[in-house]
């Protein structure tokens, strides 16, 4: 859009020329990253602001110290074998110690209960709050991308939080171990069910507080929603099942994710299952199926609420 | 620009006074942590409009919060009919405030919010107060309908019925005449010459010059939280002696009287374009005085002098361009 | 008179459809279960333990939170509360009208859920309904000084929703129970403390007699905090 580039003012020989230079807007002609990249973009962002990166301090408190909390009875755990292998019963404690893999989850249970009803709603209450769907839509992202790649954001933060105590727990009780590739040999086998529950409770816990949070601007109301759905079913199911065995106990087991998580953890540990479950007898499978069901069921209300919300 | 000692403003009615004047700020400041919201301002206000005009940003909404009681000064002193604002109820008596942002219950309808407005203000008769106050802002055929209904400038309004309910003797409006059209605006400018005229002291923030030049009786001018002027903005303006004036000039011979102005040593530039004749001048009083001679002496007949850029755009545009 | 009106205004606030809807289902999950238990035949073996762990655990603090704060908090947020900063009324009246009427509210839902749960639950002729209503009273106490404390919280702090929650879930549910010495700061323990006072068995409770007075203390504190907090509250603008 220039002339042959002369700038104004130049040397008097074949008369005075001059250039007017276009500064205005211009379009961008390069190439485009597409709706493959803006749904990796929206997923890491939704991982950082689940921890609170990337927004102000305030934003950080809640997440850092539930993280914090989530780690602490590994460190503890940690802090004790390192106390019992100076004493020489290193080896006993770290069989019998009250805190193991299998057991991490009911500890943190609450923790992370605590986490979901705290970080969920920031997610998708933000976005529906200053009204910034039409924004997110007008993109090459597409309604269910949107929801999908903010749940998955999500569930991969429930997922470090899982993970994350139990490698350290790992690393604690190899390295204080007296026979290092022994100890390695001894907790292998618990790596396969480590995974699969996390991924498990992390799918299933995430996606229903996502569920929850879909459907509310108001922080209060999906917080409250996703503690009362937590909570509640779980504590009515126990009642219900004090009494004996029956169906419709059986049945409100099943509709407490809680319940199902920990039915899931005993089967992929291979260990007993707690008193809430005396009077069940269901198959194994029937724990795995409710919590796939769980996730499924979440993922897809969460889909379909975002593809008929009204921007 | 020097510091402003009680800045005096030009009133309506009664005199502005010292300390029992009606809003009056003396050193005050507000800062958050590092960022200086507004630097050290004084001033006394009385009853009549002032304007108060700014860019966004320039502190308005604080300084009218603080005013309002509804913001600490970090320094300095804000007081209101003569008591402090801060922690002090009791002065919402006489002080009715209209917030900026649209925060009003959607469900309530405006007839029940001027109420509401009313009853919590303990007046005798809270519906006749606020049949008053909805026919003074022209609301009736709309009160009976929600607010969640109203248009921008509708709610704008019914905020105004509401601070006007228990009749205060000090009006406070941020940025009123948002989302109006101007058929309300003059409308709500002549409402609010009447109650000034009436008496009250009213303050009202703006960054639309026109409003504030046709409503103000003065004007304060706040830039970066600082008060960069105060008073009649005519007055300002001629106070800025270092700033060069314009005059427009229509003769019978516009070259040679541009000529014949060259050799005054007051004007420092004429412009001839589009058959107008543009004189620039660095002191006021001096061209004044000598125009008609140096046209005589030239020999060119004089149609029209008139001087362009008196008006508050110019003074705000110099005042803001300083800093 | 302005306390009326107050209190009016927040009612109508406060009941929103949705917001209605939501609470009485909450409030509905214990008569809920104790529909289950009849179904199933028999009664609980310990009506209070049952109430305890549904009721005072987890709804009466879920309801006492969003009343609590709504009643001010979201106003605060919103910006629709300067239009009642800015009038001449003692920062102490509004206070008062929020916890008053939110306070009521969750009572008026909880009160009867309560009780209608304990009959519900209790086995066939197992005597007295002492239990129940012992307990139906300390959540009815539990309702105001929970919903002070929340108000307290929404009006001192923007966060104060997840406070509130952390406070019911992490301290009283966690903390409370390993270190027992906490429990003089547990609404929770209040609650048991007032219904074992009206009916030894109801529940076992740590702080026992002095639970009214610890709660009066409680609902006194938040009060005057919540009090204080709001006439200072600062309302920035944009500018």
């Amino acid at each position: 859009m220039t002339d042959a580039g002369t700038t104004a003012g130049s040397s008097v020989t074949a008369g005075p020329t001059g250039s007017i230079y276009d500064i205005g807007y211009r379009r961008y002609e390069g190439p485009r990253l597409g709706r493959g990249h803006a749904i990796q973009s929206l997923f890491w962002h939704s991982l950082r602001s689940t921890f609170g990166i990337g927004r102000g301090g305030r934003a950080k408190i809640a997440p850092v110290i539930l993280v914090g909390l989530a780690l602490l009875p590994a460190i503890a755990i940690v802090g004790a074998l390192t106390m019992a292998a100076q004493f020489g019963v290193g080896s006993r404690f770290a069989t019998n110690a009250p805190i193991r893999y299998d057991t991490y989850f009911s500890t943190i249970s609450t923790i992370v209960v605590l986490f979901c009803a705290a970080q969920a709603p920031e997610l998708f209450g933000r976005d529906q709050r200053h009204g910034v769907l039409a924004l997110y839509f007008a993109r090459a992202l597409r309604r269910s991308d949107y929801a999908l790649a903010r749940v998955a954001g999500f569930v991969a933060a429930l997922l470090i939080i899982e993970l994350a105590p139990q490698v350290l727990l790992f690393f604690g009780r190899v390295l204080l171990s007296p026979d290092i590739l022994g100890a390695i040999g001894d907790d292998l086998p618990s790596i396969g069910p480590v995974l699969a529950q996390a991924i498990l409770s992390a799918a299933l816990l995430g996606g229903l507080s996502m569920a929850v949070a879909a459907f509310t601007p108001r922080r209060a109301y999906a917080t409250a929603g996703i503690i009362a759905l937590f909570t509640i079913p779980n504590i009515v199911a126990g009642t219900v099942l004090g009494l004996g065995s029956s169906l419709i106990g059986t049945w409100l087991l099943l509709l407490s994710p809680t319940s199902v998580l920990d039915g899931t953890n005993s089967i992929l540990f291979g260990t007993a299952l707690g008193s809430d479950f005396f009077f069940i007898d269901l198959p194994n499978i029937a724990y795995i199926a409710a919590a796939l069901a769980g996730i499924v069921g979440s993922i897809a209300i969460t889909v379909r609420r975002f593809a008929r919300i009204a921007t | 620009m020097s510091p402003q000692s009680f800045a005096q403003l030009p009133t309506a009615g009664a005199p502005a006074g010292g300390p029992t004047a009606a809003l009056v700020l003396e050193g005050v400041s507000r800062w958050y942590g590092n960022v200086v919201a507004v630097n050290d301002i004084t001033f006394a206000l009385g009853a009549g409009v002032t304007g108060l005009l700014g860019p966004n940003g320039a502190g308005k909404t604080t300084i009218l919060h603080m005013l309002a009681g509804l913001l600490r000064p970090s320094a300095g002193r804000v007081s209101v009919a003569g008591q402090p604002a801060w922690r002090n109820p009791a002065v919402y008596r006489a002080v009715g405030l209209v917030p900026e942002r649209e925060a009003v219950q959607a469900f309530l309808t405006g007839r029940a919010f001027v109420e509401l407005a009313a009853r919590l203000q303990s007046l005798a008769d809270p519906a006749a107060a606020a049949d008053r106050a909805i026919a003074t802002v022209d609301l009736e055929a709309a009160a009976d309908r929600p607010v969640g209904t109203y248009s921008k400038g509708m709610r704008q309004r019914v905020k105004i019925a509401a601070a006007l309910v228990h009749e205060p003797s000090i009006l406070l409006l941020d940025e009123p005449f948002n989302g109006m059209d101007p058929r309300q605006r003059l409308h709500m400018i002549a409402l609010l010459r009447t109650m000034a005229d009436a008496g009250r002291a009213i303050l009202f923030s703006s960054h639309i010059l026109e409003e504030v030049e046709r409503l103000a009786d003065g004007v304060l001018v706040i830039h970066a939280g600082r008060l960069a002027a105060a008073g009649d903005f005519r007055e300002i303006r001629r106070l800025m002696t270092d700033r060069p004036h314009t005059f427009v000039v229509r003769s019978s011979d516009d070259r040679r009287l541009a000529a014949a102005f060259m050799i005054e040593p007051a004007v420092f530039g004429t412009e001839l374009r589009d058959n107008r004749l543009t004189v620039r001048v660095a002191e006021f009083g001096g061209f004044t005085r000598s125009v008609a001679r140096v046209a005589r002496d030239a020999g060119v007949s004089l149609f029209e002098v008139a001087p362009t850029d008196d008006s508050l755009e110019s003074v705000f545009a110099y005042l803001v361009s300083r800093r | 008179m302005i306390f009326a009106t107050i209190v009016g205004v927040t009612l109508r606030a406060l009941l929103g459809r949705r917001r209605t809807i939501l609470m009485l289902l909450l409030a509905g999950v214990p008569v809920l279960l104790g529909l289950l238990v009849r179904a199933n035949g028999s009664g609980v073996r310990d009506v209070g333990a049952t109430l305890d762990g549904l009721v005072v655990r987890v709804v009466l603090p879920l309801v006492a939170l969003v009343f609590g704060t709504a009643a001010l908090g979201s106003e605060l947020e919103d910006g629709t509360a300067v239009h009642l900063l800015t009038k001449p009324i003692r920062r102490s009246t509004i206070v008062l009208a929020k916890i008053g009427v939110a306070g009521t509210l969750t009572a008026a839902l909880l009160v009867p859920s309560t009780v209608i749960a304990g009959l519900l639950l209790a086995r066939p002729g197992s005597g007295p309904l002492s239990v129940t209503f012992a307990m139906a009273i300390g959540v009815l106490v539990g309702s105001y000084v929970y919903v002070a404390i929340f108000v307290a919280l929404s009006v001192a702090t923007s966060r104060g929703l997840i406070i509130g929650l952390g406070y019911a879930l992490i301290w009283e549910g966690v903390l409370a129970g390993l270190l027992p010495g906490s429990q003089v700061f547990s609404v929770r323990e209040y609650v048991r403390g007032i219904a074992a006072i009206l009916s030894p068995a109801a529940t076992d409770s740590i702080v026992g007699a002095g639970a009214l007075l610890y709660a009066a203390v409680a609902l006194v504190a938040a009060t005057a905090i919540a009090s204080v907090r709001l006439a200072v509250y600062e309302v920035r603008g944009s500018d």
